[in-house]
This record gives structure tokens, C-alpha cells and sequence, in this order.
């Protein structure tokens, strides 16, 4: 009998990759002129689209389980942001994904998304999306546990807050959310792009008005992204009560206190201010940088550690 | 050529076109708005305005003629390319 063809993962290709990013800086634009380069949501198994019915599902996880952590990457990424260094081969590559089936059994799904379109329209969509896998899924659910990196997590308490009726079955399975380096506050780069288009369009300048329209040329999730919440008359989504929220947040320098780290964070996200609400939780990365925090071991620890926790 | 590759290369074949159009108006437009300033200070010389007029029209008609040209360009390009990726894309069904 003839061997099975293997197909590379191709979430790791430089296509792949570009694309993501694509769709990041004007994936609303893509989207809107009805071109084939913008992404729909969808969950992705070894770099592929994964159909959400029984077998598909049977077919990329025979050995399902009742527990489930979906992982949402974050702006202009895509699935392989979870993946460790090394492993040049597919089957060597760990994530957290790959690590959380092996040792708590949780079953993993990878979302990829075009990350340039409202955080509010990314979280409807993984409303439909955990909605369709959770009706699909071959085994009754006990636990659901959401991980998102940056943008990934407001995206995650967006589809948290916004859920519609339909949804509860997912969301009553939801345990715990893990938000990893997200902005809930607001990301200061694009906030700092804001002020810059609105300086330079203020400038009566052909070269300054031509620049800053290139500048305002970024997409609705990147503007999002110096909001930090689901835009909404109701202002920031709420955390969703049934579920534990947790913060995995990284500062540049070893020491969070620096000033360094106090005002750049990870490099992206600035870790935020302590609260004296019990939620969400704030563990802090000292010498992590923002994109690191999605393939990190001491990360991993604690992601670990919170999903074998009540 | 796997079916996904040709949708994305027709997407990409769509945002370079896009691009082009885009990049050509807006680069136009800039062209003439500053190539105006000149123009409109020699006109008020009395006894060189009329032919600087004439230099303006011929300037400006030329150039918009190599704009269209580059959009044309871009658009038959396009459209080959849209062509053969249909061909392939009939092919690897």
C-alpha cells in the first residue's frame, strides 16, 4: 500500500506569513473589494483549513477529549506565532497547543483570522466559529480554555461579551481565559500613529497630506488597537462572570520595575496599572517581549499551571 | 500549482492593479497641483502669458497621456495574468 502524502505545514511560509501581515495593515480594504488574499476566520489544523464537521474533526484529533483550548493569534500573525524555536520539521514543532494535549489533555484548535478587520467583527465571527465547533464536536464538552496572544485576547472577550443566545453552549463550557500580552488599555503605538496622521494632515503640505493619508491607510483592527476593547456604545466589554481571566503580560527588561519596562512593557504592551479586583489576575514576564510571549517556556509554565487549577 | 496558490496569486494580481490605479491618481494629482504654482506666477507676466498657456496645455496633456499609459499598462498586464491564472486554475480542477 502506498505511504500517505505529508504536506508541510505552510503556516510557517513566507506567503503564508506575508499574507497574515497583509491582512493586518489593510485586511478591511482586501475584504471590502472582495479580493481573495483577505481571510475568513477559520480553524486551522497543520497549517490547513479545518472543516467543522464530525469527521473532519474525528479525522485531525482521533484522540479528542473533552477538554478544548482554542488559541487566537494576534495582529498580523498567524497560527505559527504559537510554534517554539527550533523543530525544522513539522512533526518536531511544539506549541502551546501541541504541549497542553500532551500534558493536560486538552484538546487544541488554532483560529487564523484577518486581523485587520474591527476587533468587534473578528469577535462576531468567533461567536459563529465556537458556536459551529462546539454543535461538530464528536464528544460531549467539559471545558473550554481561550488563549489569545494581543490582539487575539480582545478578540476573545469581545466573542465573550457579544455572544449571541445561540452561543451558550460554547460559552458555558468557557473555564478560563488567558489574555497574553493583549491590550486592554489601548496599545500606545497606535495611538502615538493616530496623533502622528492627525499632525501631519494638519500640515497644508502635499508631500505631509500625502504621507499622512498613506499613514491613515491602516486598517480598522490596527485603529482598534489603540482602543484596546471591541468599539461599542457600551464601552469595554465586560469579563465574561463565568470564567477566570488571567493577564500574562512581558516587560523588555529583566526587572518590571525599570523605567524602561514601566513605560514600554513588552515593547508593544505596557502592563497594567494593579487593580485591587481579584480579576483578572496580572502575571508579569520579566524580559519577555511581546512576540515571544506566544512561544515561551516560563509562559507556558504558567499557562500550564492555570489550566490544572479549578 | 495548487488551487490555494492560484487564488492568492489572483488576489495579489488584484492588489497590484489596485495599487497601480491608486498610486498613479494620487501621484497625478500631486504632479499637477505643484506643477501649477510655476505656471500660474508666469501667467502674470503680461507678455509671456500666452505662450506659457500654450506650454501649460502641451506640458499638461502629455503627461496626463503617460499617466493613462501606465494605467493601461497595468490593466492589459493585469488582465493576461488574470487570464493565465484562470487557465491554471481550469487546469489543476
Amino acid at each position: 500500500m502506498d505511504e500517505p502524502i505529508v504536506r508541510p505545514d505552510p503556516s510557517h511560509s513566507l506567503p503564508e506569513r506575508g499574507i497574515s501581515i497583509l491582512n493586518g495593515m489593510i485586511g478591511d480594504y482586501l475584504q471590502q473589494r472582495g479580493n481573495e488574499l483577505a481571510l475568513a476566520m477559520s480553524l486551522r489544523h497543520q497549517g490547513r483549513p479545518l472543516a467543522l464537521d464530525n469527521a473532519s474533526l474525528t479525522a485531525a484529533h482521533p484522540t479528542a477529549t473533552r477538554k478544548l483550548c482554542v488559541l487566537v493569534h494576534g495582529f498580523c500573525c498567524n497560527e505559527s506565532v504559537w510554534t517554539f524555536p527550533g523543530g525544522a520539521r513539522d512533526e518536531e514543532r511544539e506549541s502551546y497547543g501541541t504541549r497542553l494535549q500532551q500534558d493536560a489533555g486538552c484538546t487544541a484548535f488554532y483560529v487564523r483570522y484577518n486581523t485587520g478587520l474591527p476587533i468587534a467583527e473578528s469577535a462576531a465571527h468567533l461567536d459563529t466559529l465556537l458556536a459551529e465547533l462546539v454543535a461538530a464536536y464528536p464528544l460531549p464538552i467539559e471545558e473550554i480554555t481561550l488563549i489569545g496572544h494581543s490582539m487575539g485576547g480582545l478578540v476573545i472577550r469581545g466573542a465573550c461579551a457579544s455572544a449571541r443566545p445561540e452561543s451558550a453552549g460554547w460559552l458555558a463550557c468557557v473555564r478560563r481565559a488567558i489574555y497574553i500580552g493583549t491590550p486592554h488599555d489601548g496599545a500606545d503605538l497606535e495611538r502615538f500613529a493616530l496623533g502622528a496622521t492627525g499632525a501631519l494632515k494638519a500640515f497644508p503640505g502635499h508631500v505631509t497630506q500625502l504621507i499622512g493619508d498613506i499613514l491613515n491607510l491602516r486598517s480598522r483592527g490596527t485603529k482598534d488597537l489603540g482602543v484596546g476593547h471591541a468599539r461599542s456604545a457600551e464601552g469595554a466589554a465586560p469579563w465574561l462572570a463565568s470564567a477566570r481571566h488571567y493577564l500574562l503580560m512581558g516587560t523588555l527588561t529583566k526587572n518590571p520595575q525599570h523605567p524602561v519596562g514601566r513605560i514600554f512593557g513588552d515593547a508593544l504592551v505596557r502592563v497594567p496599572d494593579a487593580t485591587e479586583a481579584p480579576e483578572p489576575e496580572v502575571i508579569v514576564f520579566p524580559g519577555v517581549h511581546h512576540l515571544a510571549l506566544a512561544h515561551d517556556d516560563t509562559v507556558y509554565r504558567s499557562i500550564r499551571q492555570i489550566c490544572a487549577g479549578a | 500549482m495548487e488551487k490555494e496558490t492560484i487564488r492568492q496569486l489572483r488576489g495579489l494580481n488584484a492588489l497590484v492593479a489596485d495599487a497601480v490605479d491608486a498610486g498613479v491618481t494620487r501621484t497625478e494629482r500631486i504632479h499637477r497641483s505643484i506643477a501649477r504654482y510655476p505656471y500660474a506666477a508666469l501667467t502674470r507676466i503680461g507678455p509671456v502669458a500666452a505662450p506659457v498657456r500654450v506650454v501649460e496645455y502641451v506640458e499638461t496633456t502629455i503627461t496626463g497621456t503617460v499617466y493613462w499609459s501606465v494605467r493601461l499598462v497595468a490593466r492589459v498586464g493585469g488582465g493576461v495574468v488574470s487570464q493565465v491564472l484562470e487557465r491554471l486554475d481550469a487546469r489543476a480542477r
